[in-house]
């Protein structure tokens, strides 16, 4: 087909020009087309002139000047731009009736001229308004999420919101393909093919094959499997369990479930920055223990693990490996036959997918007790009618994650710095975790003194700002995180804590806002603070 | 958890917050491995808290609840003071979250450590008061 650039960038700019075209059409200057469509200059300048020729558009000038569509985008077509800059598509030389010697009887030239038509029909169907009214609903979809424009979402790592991509996938599954998984008509073969597509997708991020991926309720409820479903299966072997400190409830309440019923739990140290050490994992290891879960990367202080290192121990020792991934799928690349991995959870909603649904990768050969007890899904492993949309849902967001991880990064570790650096510099100010690139890319963690978390919040709340704290008093439990504790933050500094966790709709404006408004904040909080007070009192007579 | 719009106003404008430097009562509570300290200044004259100020390290409903407890007492006789209960505190803000009744309890306990400090800096007996120690192994709990 011949399209080339030239017809490309046409309609770029020419759909440019529509979208700025107000209300009676305002020039608009060539360089800012040239910039927002990433066009050159001297590129755009030549197809302007073909396209004022042919009287598309118009040329304004003056220190308001630029170009203007000669008519409302409404009126002219896509056809009209192509005809200018490329001549009528054409897709095929046999078309064409003079080169061709078969002109009669060609069997493939019916095809030709089919998609031909279907291509002319859908060019002289569509003007620069249609464009720009599609354009308009992505627009508000992706915005949707950001709910109002002066609100800054910092808390990615609680959840995130669900890319428009994906909710397009899903819809159908909810409306039209709707028939159960487990039934027998070709209604339900839709809903198999959905739900296998997804498993494809998740295998293929994490190297795995697809017969080892298993959907499930969410995160939690794969922690819970895997360690309980491991607990039971490996019992006669032995009733040893090492973990971690800082993990998740998930898992940590689970460990305390299976202590209850006679398991020994190990629970490992970590240093300042909430590294585990492998040499502790080597060492912990009994002729009794059957499981080690380690979390891939920690969802306060952003502490990535050394996974590959502790699976290779496990591995050595033949010691089931898990990890609680949740933060860390679709974010860093994982590979489970890399880093030695047994069984992996994972959970949509942190990376751009719906709530409730997640998956277990359970490495083939890997023994496990089921959890949900019920009917035969999940090839008899996790009962349940299938949430399809869900985990159609999940397959497409992780696809897609995945695929933009390096970008993604790129930009939040250059944000992450920014943060960071705007926030040391309010006083007794103090960064909670890794000060390297082992720390998840969009966790930004500090404890400001003298002051307590849940206060920061409700005030960046009235700001528009949504952030989050491992402050005691947001928790139910009113104790401070068990996490900045295992790492060793003074008590009394702990329940001053703020996390910022960034992601995919985070721009450098939300930073900037954020570090315009906490200063302000911090100090409100300390003028109140009798502990301030004191301390400033200690100052003044060591002074 | 959500805070009622009363403890979110009080929060949001919490009145009397700042010191007395001539306060002749003062009561401190609670300690920052809790993460909460409420301190009190009374200014009393014949026997009437014509003054009363406080500082707060703690969550937005200890800092509503000092700020409650500041607004019930202000222009009280000792004695009527003295009657401030935490579930008064609690209920003036149209309510505390469950997990968060003990910010009342330290308003109460701070107001009471006050009468007492002044009424034993003028020579007078301290009334009798138990402060609320078992609150904080009742909330941080197991």
């Amino acid at each position: 087909m011949k399209l080339s650039t030239k017809g490309r960038y046409g309609v770029k700019a020419m759909v440019d020009l529509a979208i700025n075209y107000g209300g009676e059409g305002e020039p608009v200057p060539m360089k800012s087309v040239a910039e927002r469509q990433n066009i050159s200059e001297p590129y755009l300048e030549q197809l302007f002139a073909q396209l004022r020729k042919a009287g598309l558009i118009q040329s304004v000038r003056g220190a308001l000047g630029g170009y203007v569509l000669s008519k409302p985008p409404a009126e002219i077509l896509v056809s009209d731009i192509m005809n200018v800059l490329e001549g009528t598509v054409e897709i095929s030389d046999c078309i064409d009736e003079t080169s061709c010697a078969n002109m009669d009887c060609c069997a493939t030239r019916l095809l030709w001229v089919k998609i031909k038509d279907s291509i002319d029909q859908v060019l002289e169907s569509t003007t620069l308004a249609d464009i720009v009214v599609d354009y308009d609903k992505l627009k508000e979809n992706r915005e949707g999420v950001k709910m109002d424009k002066n609100k800054v979402y910092m808390d990615y790592a609680a959840t995130t919101y669900v890319k428009p991509e994906v909710t397009v996938e899903m819809l159908p599954f909810m409306q039209e393909f709707f028939g159960n998984p487990s039934s027998i008509y070709a209604l339900s073969r839709d809903t198999q093919l959905g739900i296998e597509k997804a498993r494809n997708r998740v295998a293929k991020v994490l190297n795995a094959s697809k017969d080892e991926i298993y959907f499930t309720g969410g995160g939690s409820e794969a922690d819970n499997w895997a360690l309980k479903g491991v607990a039971f299966a490996l019992k006669q072997r032995g009733n040893h369990i090492i973990t971690t400190k800082i993990e998740h409830h998930a898992i940590l309440h689970a460990c305390e479930f299976l202590a209850k019923n006679g398991f020994d739990i190990t629970y490992l140290p970590v240093d300042q920055y909430g590294f585990v050490n492998p040499e502790d994992v080597k060492r912990a290891i009994t002729d009794k223990t059957i499981l080690v879960s380690v979390m891939f990367a920690n969802n306060e202080i952003g502490t990535i693990e050394p996974i590959k290192e502790i699976g290779a121990i496990c591995r050595e020792r033949k010691v089931l490996f898990h990890t609680d991934a949740v933060q860390a799928v679709g974010h860093i690349p994982i590979d489970v036959k890399e880093m030695n991995i047994d069984l992996l959870s994972l959970a949509a909603h942190k990376f751009y997918g719906p709530k409730g649904v997640g998956a277990l990768y359970v490495r083939k050969g890997v023994k496990l007790e089921n959890l949900i007890h019920g009917g035969g899904q999940e090839r008899g492993r996790r009962a349940g009618t299938e949430n399809i949309a869900g985990i159609v849902g999940l397959g497409k967001a992780l696809e897609l994650a995945a695929a933009e991880i390096e970008t993604e990064n790129r930009k939040l570790l250059r944000l992450k710095d920014k943060l960071i650096e705007g926030l040391l510099k309010i006083p007794y100010t103090k960064l909670n975790g890794p000060v390297d690139e082992r720390r998840l890319p969009g966790n930004v963690n500090v404890c400001f003194e003298f002051i307590e978390g849940e206060s920061i919040l409700l005030l960046l709340d009235s700001m528009g700002v949504c952030a989050s704290s491992g402050s005691a008093c947001t928790s139910g439990s009113l104790d401070p995180s068990h996490v900045l504790v295992a790492i060793g933050v003074p008590p009394e500094i702990v329940h001053g804590s703020l996390r910022l966790s960034m992601g995919s709709g985070t721009d450098a404006e939300d930073v900037e806002k954020v570090l315009t408004v906490l200063p302000g904040i911090v100090e409100r909080l300390r003028s109140m603070s009798p502990l301030w007070r004191e301390y400033q009192n200690k100052e003044m007579i060591a002074q | 958890m959500m805070y009622s719009e009363k403890v979110m106003e009080h929060f949001m404008n919490p009145r009397n917050v700042g010191e007395i430097p001539d306060a002749n009562g003062i009561g401190e509570v609670g300690n920052p491995v809790c993460g909460d300290i409420m301190k009190i200044f009374l200014k009393i004259k014949d026997n009437r808290i014509e003054d009363v100020k406080f500082k707060t390290f703690g969550c937005g409903s200890a800092i509503a609840s000092s700020s409650m407890a500041t607004e019930l007492i202000k222009g009280k006789t000792l004695e009527e003071a003295w009657e401030l209960t935490n579930k008064a505190v609690a209920e003036a803000l149209d309510g505390l979250p469950p997990v968060k009744m003990h910010c009342s309890v330290l308003a109460e306990d701070a107001v009471h450590k006050a009468i007492n400090n002044y009424r034993t800096s003028v020579g007078l007996e301290p009334w009798d008061f138990k402060e609320h120690d078992d609150i904080h192994e009742q909330v941080h709990g197991e």
